[in-house]
């Protein structure tokens, strides 16, 4: 017979039809979902279908989920022909299987669409299977750090008590994991599992490791005790809700490090518990877009630092002007994090009315939006230094910048360059004027 | 510090040691194995079988990831989750493998036998089928591999006779002539999964065809068609031409000869054909094309079959009998051109199906099969699917899915090879016929014993 006939009755014939009295094919037929690759929609697809319909009365499975394949490095098919496939023993071995399985999922843009697997020949390895384990490596030392800080096994869920005494950063977290959670659970629901595992690696790197970790770090320093045990429940209440939502991912990691937190009896496992609960009350898209300002203003402030050539234990005092009352107060509530977060010496914040911009003609600045950001530098940085540095960027912006030109007004390159190298060095030419713009500026005010 | 001491094993991450303890305690716990009996919403995932003695790809990795979010996800929604492994005999695959292993011996299939070759067989599952099955684990997979299938299990087969029945019940499944790809190197039918396209720079022949008259007389008209295999036109049963070809119309239902074997055949008009395409004229073998077959149906052509299943030409084939298919071909070309007949050779690049199981160009023939009426199945489906039963994502699919079944053609399920299940058929030999023909009369059903019982009878009302 053709090997089809016996595949098309798979999924009932496993559940124990013909006997229609099987306790398994009485609770699981039919299936839910069949999860396979376009290729064989006509010899398995259709066959399975036809013959459930037949015998069953019922097409054998709800969904069918049809996914594309996995390409190589240079984008062609895998095939035992042209022997470029890519073993994902190999990769297993070197990254984990947690970290192979993220990079494929992470990988997919809409179901069915062909995914492309980074692979070195020469040195078997894969930078994106690399990335997803340097996302592991980041889950993991997240976890350390609760572990380390954490004070005691008591109750850690959070209360209603609690929740009147929440900081503004504990608000804002609590209000991204639970944003996350429901766009992540009803992705899943739709089967767009690429886009849920972006979405779940941009809050666990970006918002809790990058920023909430850090605003917490500052919390453990305080003496209060009730602010430092809010933090630990947050801290803790968010990491938890994020190694059972990044289980079906990365199973092995999550199932470790939720067993190392100890919520539950050590007899439970990971993989059995329950989706956190979705607590809409938490979410405040106001505060999301305030604290979106107060990164920007972080990253500004930390990028004239850099330009100052100042180095972390220089702390140098930081000036924000607005006019906008909300942001103010906004900023104010969150003073010393901001100190702490840009290592400077004093935040102060001011009403455009409240004080004499001359002050700060010695000063490098920034606008982000309605508010400015001012460093003084003249009594922190020794000018000839910083000036002599300045000019050598500017020499070399201005030599990259010439041999660009060239490059551009050679009719022979920008007619048969490939379009992408011609775009971007435009690109880079767009880039250095701006730049050479910029120091051009800053040295004039040393001046 | 206490809880420092605890959590030594943080101090370094390492992925393998993390999973194997994982994978082996999820395994003891039999974390994965549902009781029906409990609460919560089913949901079941069976995974698509990889083939018993092969090894993991990136293919399947993918595949197993996906399919593992998606159950894992359903666990943590509360729902009573069964995602249900296992894996594929693999018919073609084993059968070329052992053959192999035979032909290094310097036997082959038929020197062992049937029983021999399957106790091989499933030596070579035993030993080699363990492979693919702990890869998979090495991923996680959160299946119960305390259900886990093969595909020849003893209850599948069962549920392969039962459907096969079932089916025959409903005079679903006939057995008729029909054009199978034939494999003349395996000597077996194979299906369309197992035949490769391959384009070859090849020929296109153009010769003639000499009109006749009513009375039989040769006239010195002629019609001229073009084929890539020549060798077939012995097998000619008519000439076809479309109706709207203004060129040709006066010639509907004149007589053309077929050279070297006599046979008058008619000239008739099928809209199928291409009036650009050459001269505008083809030759009709029902016996050994597709497209022909059709043609043939359409307007009650006789099938001429000229070719054994060696790949050498029969008795109906005359004076080129017993040649094979390749020297028939020079020696007809030779003889064409001795007639005057051939008129021009082109170069043409073509693709020909090639037989993956004997890396030789298969060739359509005619012979007994076994067949599933498509007609009513598909057309179950087609109703269901109006009711996005099953529903696709992305949903593009639908469409292709449709189309397919609108389209269908009867299903050849038999197949001439032995790791797979057999159909449920026993022939019924008497004493004044001791081998299976053609003609042999057979009986399906359940085992053995339920043919006998049919089998006496059937021939009790027969006589």
């Amino acid at each position: 017979l053709d090997t089809w006939f016996s595949s098309g009755l798979w999924p009932f014939s496993t559940l124990g039809w013909p006997n229609t009295n099987d306790p398994d094919f009485k609770k699981w037929y039919p299936n839910s979902v069949l999860v396979t690759g376009f290729d064989i929609i006509f010899f398995w697809v259709a066959r399975m279908t036809m013959m459930g319909n037949t015998f069953t009365n019922n097409i054998p499975f709800k969904d069918v989920y049809i996914h594309g394949l996995v390409r190589d490095e240079n984008n062609k098919k895998m095939s035992k022909s042209s022997g470029n496939g890519i073993d994902p023993i190999l990769l297993i071995d070197k990254y984990g299987s947690d970290a192979l399985r993220f990079a494929l999922i992470r990988e997919v843009a809409g179901a069915g669409q062909d995914i492309r697997l980074d692979f070195d020949r020469k040195k078997d390895t894969s930078s994106t299977v690399e990335a997803s384990r340097n996302f592991a490596n980041k889950l993991w030392n997240a976890t350390k750090f609760v572990l380390i800080n954490k004070t005691s096994n008591n109750n850690y869920s959070l209360n209603e008590s609690d929740e009147t005494s929440l900081e503004l950063c504990d608000k804002w977290i609590l209000s991204k994991l639970n944003q996350v959670n429901i766009k992540v659970a009803t992705l899943l629901k739709e089967y767009k599992l690429g886009e849920s595992a972006k979405l779940l690696y941009e809050f666990t790197w970006n918002d809790f490791c990058d920023w909430y970790v850090e605003f917490a770090k500052q919390r453990f320093n305080n003496k209060e005790t009730n602010n430092r045990k809010i933090s630990e429940k947050v801290l803790i209440k968010v990491l938890n809700d994020i190694l059972v939502m990044i289980h079906p991912f990365m199973p092995h990691i999550t199932e470790e490090l939720w067993h190392v937190l100890k919520l539950k009896p050590d007899k439970e496992l990971l993989s059995l518990q329950k989706w956190p609960t979705q607590e809409n009350k938490f979410v405040d898209n106001k505060l999301d877009n305030s604290f979106q300002q107060l990164f920007e203003i972080i990253r500004l402030i930390r990028n004239l630092r850099a330009e100052l050539g100042l180095k972390p234990a220089q702390k140098v005092p930081v000036y924000l002007i607005s006019d906008n009352d909300e942001l103010i107060d906004f900023l104010k509530i969150l003073v010393d994090d901001i100190q702490t977060l840009t290592k400077s010496s004093q935040v102060f914040i001011f009403k455009p009315n409240a004080v004499d911009k001359k002050e700060f003609a010695k000063s490098f600045s920034g606008i982000i939006s309605d508010l400015e950001v001012y460093l003084p530098f003249q009594d922190f940085v020794n000018i000839d230094v910083l000036k002599e540095r300045l000019t050598k960027d500017l020499t070399k912006v201005t030599i990259e910048l010439e041999n660009l030109n060239k490059r551009l007004s050679n009719k022979n390159f920008v007619d048969k360059a490939p379009k992408d190298i011609v775009d971007e060095c435009r690109f880079k030419l767009n880039e250095g004027l701006v730049q050479k713009e910029r120091i051009t500026k800053k040295l004039e005010l040393l001046n | 510090m206490t809880e420092m001491n605890d959590q030594l094993s943080l101090e370094n991450y390492s992925p393998f040691e993390v999973e194997k303890k994982w994978q082996e305690k999820w395994e003891s716990l039999k974390a994965f194995s549902p009781n029906p009996e409990d609460d919560g919403e089913p949901s079941c995932v069976v995974i698509p079988p990889p083939n018993v003695t092969g090894s993991l790809h990136m293919g399947h990795a993918f595949n197993t990831a996906l399919i593992d979010v998606v159950v894992r996800f359903q666990r943590l929604q509360g729902k009573n989750v069964l995602c249900l492994p296992g894996t594929d005999h693999a018919s073609i695959a084993v059968q070329t493998i052992l053959e192999k292993q035979l032909k290094s011996e310097g036997k082959t299939s038929e020197d062992i036998g049937r029983d021999e070759f399957l106790k091989r067989a499933w030596n070579w599952k035993e030993q080699s089928g363990g492979r693919i099955v702990s890869q998979l684990k090495r991923i996680g997979y959160s299946v119960d591999w305390t259900r886990e299938r093969f595909t020849l299990d003893q209850k599948l087969n069962e549920a392969v006779i039962e459907a096969f029945n079932i089916l025959y019940k409903k005079n679903l499944i006939y057995r008729g002539e029909y054009l199978v790809n034939w494999c003349p190197e395996s000597q077996s039918a194979v299906s369309d999964l197992e035949v490769e396209m391959q384009e070859v720079n090849g020929h296109l022949w153009h010769f003639k065809y000499p009109l006749i008259s009513e009375s039989g007389e040769q006239l010195d008209k002629y019609l001229e068609v073009a084929t890539t295999r020549p060798e077939t036109l012995l097998g000619d049963t008519a000439v076809a031409v479309n109706p709207d070809d203004d060129r040709y119309k006066e010639f509907i239902g004149v007589k053309v000869k077929v050279p070297f074997v006599d046979r008058e055949i008619p000239i008739i008009a099928d809209s199928h054909v291409d009036k650009d395409f050459g001269t505008g004229c083809v030759k009709v073998t029902p016996a050994h094309d597709p497209n022909d077959f059709a043609i043939g149906k359409r307007h009650n052509l006789k099938q001429i079959n000229v070719m054994h299943k060696d790949g050498t030409l029969n008795i109906n084939a005359g004076i080129f009998q017993n040649l094979d298919r390749y020297d028939a071909r020079k020696k007809i070309i030779k003889e064409l051109d001795n007639l005057g007949l051939l008129t021009k050779i082109e170069d043409y690049k073509h693709t020909v199906p090639f037989s993956d199981r004997g890396k030789v160009p298969i060739e359509p023939l005619l012979s007994t099969q076994w067949f599933l009426k498509m007609d009513d199945i598909s057309q179950g489906c087609l109703n269901e699917i109006d009711s996005k039963k099953p529903s696709f994502i992305p949903p593009r699919w639908e469409k292709v899915y449709k189309d397919w079944l609108e389209n269908i053609n009867d299903w050849c399920i038999s197949r001439q090879l032995w790791w797979g299940h057999q159909i449920p058929a026993w022939y019924v030999l008497d004493d004044s016929q001791d081998s299976i023909e053609q003609n042999t009369p057979y009986i399906v059903a359940r085992n053995e014993e339920d043919a006998l019982i049919e089998a006496n009878k059937t021939i009790w009302i027969k006589y």
